[in-house]
């Protein structure tokens, strides 16, 4: 009776249990395939508009040229009120790290490339993979562009704007006074640095850069070496420890004994670099092509006038490289709804291609810009009347898609034009360094040795060699190898 | 008058009933600065906490974690080098501020036409009132190897410009330099004060008996101010491991080594790096060393003039 009662309870057990087991995996199957369902069929279109939006900016637009009648101008378009929060771009991180500890995280924000895989790995922020597929958005953008946005296939952010590159810059007229060709290969590249040491009095550094461990500043020298962490063929590396970063360093060691190389390159800022520019002290410099090749000749021109300035293409073994995009992110405290509504009105706005578009590329009319024809024609800075505005808070030349209205066409200049032409025949992207916990640990100890490092040689106070052996004792003794791995598993 | 005395010593203290109705008035008045004190002293405090805690802006869960925070700080030579630089630069720094100062001080109490003793006293303070930053870009242009002024007289003496903010032997005596430039002014107002409050008398004394300038400095002034230069000196001490806006905009990649001091190392630590556990223990760290040495400077005062300050 015994026996036979527990073989009952045995049967019964096993059917309830069998029962249980198909339950639970009918309603998971439901709910995996209500999910699926979900991410094939979001209805875009049926997105509701949100009552507000908070974003936090701090470059574009200032405050003082018409921020407050650029978000009015939101406002009235698109009936959201917007809570605009300008911080300046020394605080902005530091500001929203806080607003995470204090759960005050605006709804919309963007991050850069330091930044963004550290939010997308504690989870900070949305994932905007369906959305950005739903929206159209995803067959607008070339796809390496989604693919540096996206961690283990989803996407996280989306891109201001297209990356921008650097190139070198060089005084043509000076060429020309020393009847010299454009440089092709590092040695016509160092002769001509030579000559305008020697040949040109008003040239006070030959070749001015801001630091030195900027390869996108410069690529002459670097020639392809990358001093940090890199992907290679789809493996992370420290580009410090590798062949190629030895003989850049040499390069740069030799040039700065030289004086060819500008002497306070480890002190100088951008800023710095473009006032030697542009008051007519230096032959050549690397920085941003497009806008600022634009801005670098006329400025240059207006204290030397007869001054003539040419974007080189990379000479031979350079690279000139793309920065990695400043992406748009949600809030990842917000519900699924909410991240929807903010994407489809704030993000997907600002590259529809139409009324959004234009307000994010050139702001309120009448006010940043008039029309010209079929022409953007752009309006003097409300701060400072002295100087053209050229974007609102989307550079136009770098815009992510097309816009598909007609009359809203911008005119620029040749150094503008040319500038550009040179870095999109060959500058190289760039990707996301994927986080990982041990380099987040030792990365501020890691920088310093790196910089230290590469200040030490260049300065000629260390050999390359003793340098780097002094650096690869750091990194090995901070357990960069475990970070690699950590990045690679990624 | 013994009794009275007597009377006074045992008299018993007041209830605080009374007290309250004796001195409600004050206490009334009290209470607003009592309440900052809290609020942005004390409370405040709480986030020391987070040393031993695995915090982190983006999750709001803590986790109780021990000394894990200090032993990877102390396992860091990052932050025992940054430890011996602060010590190294903040106890110059300190000396040579307050005997600038006080230099100073003395140099202004000997002018006697009383405008150009405003004057004079108008500018030295002056520098105080500008940010590091300016501080930090007015310097490097006066000391850039190919623009700058004192190389200018270096290459015109037919010497070699020098790169002084990105060179070891030579960043920090302009560290110095340009502290005391920019504080012994500010600092010398406290000892100026004290300078009026001397016994004309003890000059006169000290004349009398054939004292000259300098003796009479040394052994009038000097005696008289010397309860002033410790207390201030003592909160000095307190104030000596926080070294930040100076060093921050002068340092740079060259001279890291003899110029990264704790409040640096913890910037990059807690905000360039998000470790704020590991930033606090720094910030902990520190503020029980200051502690010491405050203490310490107490007790060498005590032993020393015979009175502490606090």
């Amino acid at each position: 009776m015994l026996k036979r009662n527990d073989g009952m309870m045995k049967r019964v057990s096993a059917l309830v249990l069998g029962a249980a087991l198909a339950a639970t995996t009918a309603v998971w199957a439901e709910e995996t395939t209500t999910d699926a369902d979900a991410a094939v069929e979001l209805d875009y279109e049926a997105i509701e508009k949100p009552e507000s939006i908070s974003w936090c900016s701090h470059d574009g637009m200032l405050p003082e040229n018409g921020q407050t009648e650029w978000d009015a101008e939101y406002e009235r378009l698109t009936g959201i009120d917007l809570e605009h929060t300008y911080v300046t771009g020394n605080e902005y991180n530091d500001k929203i790290e806080l607003d995470y500890a204090a759960d005050t995280v605006p709804d919309v924000f963007d991050l850069s490339s330091t930044y963004f895989p550290k939010y997308v790995a504690e989870g900070a922020v949305a994932d905007l993979t369906d959305l950005v597929k739903a929206s159209g958005l995803y067959d607008l953008v070339d796809e390496s562009i989604w693919e540096q946005c996206s961690y283990e296939g989803r996407i996280y952010g989306v891109p201001k704007e297209i990356p921008q590159a650097c190139g070198t810059y060089v005084r043509k007229d000076w060429l020309d006074r020393l009847d010299m060709e454009v440089p092709e290969t590092y040695e016509e590249f160092i002769t001509m640095l030579t000559r305008f040491r020697d040949e040109i009095d008003e040239c006070l550094m030959p070749y001015t850069a801001p630091g030195l461990v900027t390869a996108q500043y410069l690529p002459d020298f670097y020639q392809g070496a990358f001093p940090g962490i890199t992907e290679v063929d789809g493996e992370w590396i420290d580009g410090m420890q590798q062949e190629n970063i030895k003989d850049a360093l040499q390069k740069m060691q030799d040039a700065y004994a030289e004086g060819l190389l500008d002497m306070e390159a480890i002190t100088n800022t951008t800023a710095t670099c473009r006032d030697n520019w542009e008051s007519g002290s230096a032959g050549a410099f690397c920085y941003w092509t497009g806008n600022w090749g634009q801005q670098l000749t006329y400025n240059l021109q207006k204290n030397v006038p007869e001054a003539e300035v040419i974007c080189i293409p990379a000479i031979e073994g350079a690279v000139y490289l793309y920065s990695t995009p400043t992406v748009h992110v949600i809030n990842g405290r917000l519900s699924e709804e909410e991240v929807a509504q903010v994407f489809k009105y704030f993000v997907g706005y600002m590259h529809d291609g139409g009324e959004g578009q234009v307000l994010f590329e050139y702001g309120v009319e009448g006010v940043h810009w008039e029309q010209d024809g079929e022409n953007v024609k752009m309006l003097p800075s409300l701060s400072d009347p002295n100087t053209t505005l050229n974007k609102a808070y989307i550079l136009p030349s770098s815009r992510l898609t097309p816009l598909s209205v007609n009359d809203k066409n911008m005119v620029y200049s040749d150094p503008y034009l040319d500038s550009l032409a040179v870095t999109d025949a060959s500058a190289k992207n760039q990707s996301f360094q994927p986080a990982s916990e041990t380099y987040s640990l030792i990365s501020s100890d890691l920088t310093i040795a790196r910089d230290t490092c590469v200040a030490e040689i260049v300065t000629g106070a260390v050999s390359v060699e003793e340098g780097l052996a002094s650096y690869k004792e750091i990194a090995d003794s901070l357990n960069l190898e475990q970070a690699l791995e950590e990045m690679n598993a990624n | 008058m013994l009794r009275k005395k007597e009377k006074q010593k045992f008299q018993p203290a007041m209830t605080f009933r009374k007290c309250i109705h004796k001195y409600g008035a004050y206490y009334l008045m009290l209470i607003p600065l009592l309440a900052c004190l809290i609020i942005f002293c004390y409370f405040p405090m709480v986030g020391i906490s987070y040393a031993f805690t695995d915090y982190s802006p983006f999750h709001k869960e803590l986790n109780f974690i021990g000394l894990e925070n200090f032993q990877k700080l102390f396992a860091s030579d990052g932050f025992w080098q940054a430890f011996k630089n602060t010590l190294e630069i903040s106890t110059i720094r300190l000396l040579l501020v307050t005997f600038g100062s006080i230099g100073l001080a003395l140099l202004l109490d000997e002018i006697g036409c009383m405008w150009f003793r405003k004057l004079t006293q108008t500018m030295v303070y002056i520098p105080h009132f500008m940010s590091w930053v300016v501080v930090a870009s007015i310097f490097t242009i006066i000391l850039s190897p190919q623009k700058g002024m004192v190389n200018s007289v270096i290459k015109a003496l037919g010497g070699k410009p020098i790169y002084f903010l990105a060179n070891r032997d030579w960043w920090r005596p302009w560290l110095y330099i340009i502290s005391v430039w920019k504080e012994m002014g500010w600092g010398a107002i406290i000892y100026v004060s004290a300078l009026a409050g001397v016994d004309m008398e003890q000059h006169e004394a000290a004349t009398v008996d054939g004292a000259n300038r300098i003796q009479r400095v040394i052994h009038v002034t000097l005696p008289a101010i010397s309860g002033t230069i410790m207390v201030v000196f003592i909160l000095n001490l307190a104030k000596i491991l926080n070294l930040f806006d100076p060093v921050w905009v002068l340092q740079n990649s060259m001279v890291i080594k003899v110029s990264d001091v704790i409040e640096t190392y913890v910037y990059r630590m807690g905000i360039s790096s998000s470790q704020y556990g590991i930033s606090t223990a720094a910030g902990l760290f520190k503020s029980v060393v200051s502690v010491i040495f405050v203490i310490a400077g107490n007790k060498i005062s005590q032993k020393i003039t015979g009175e502490g300050v606090i």
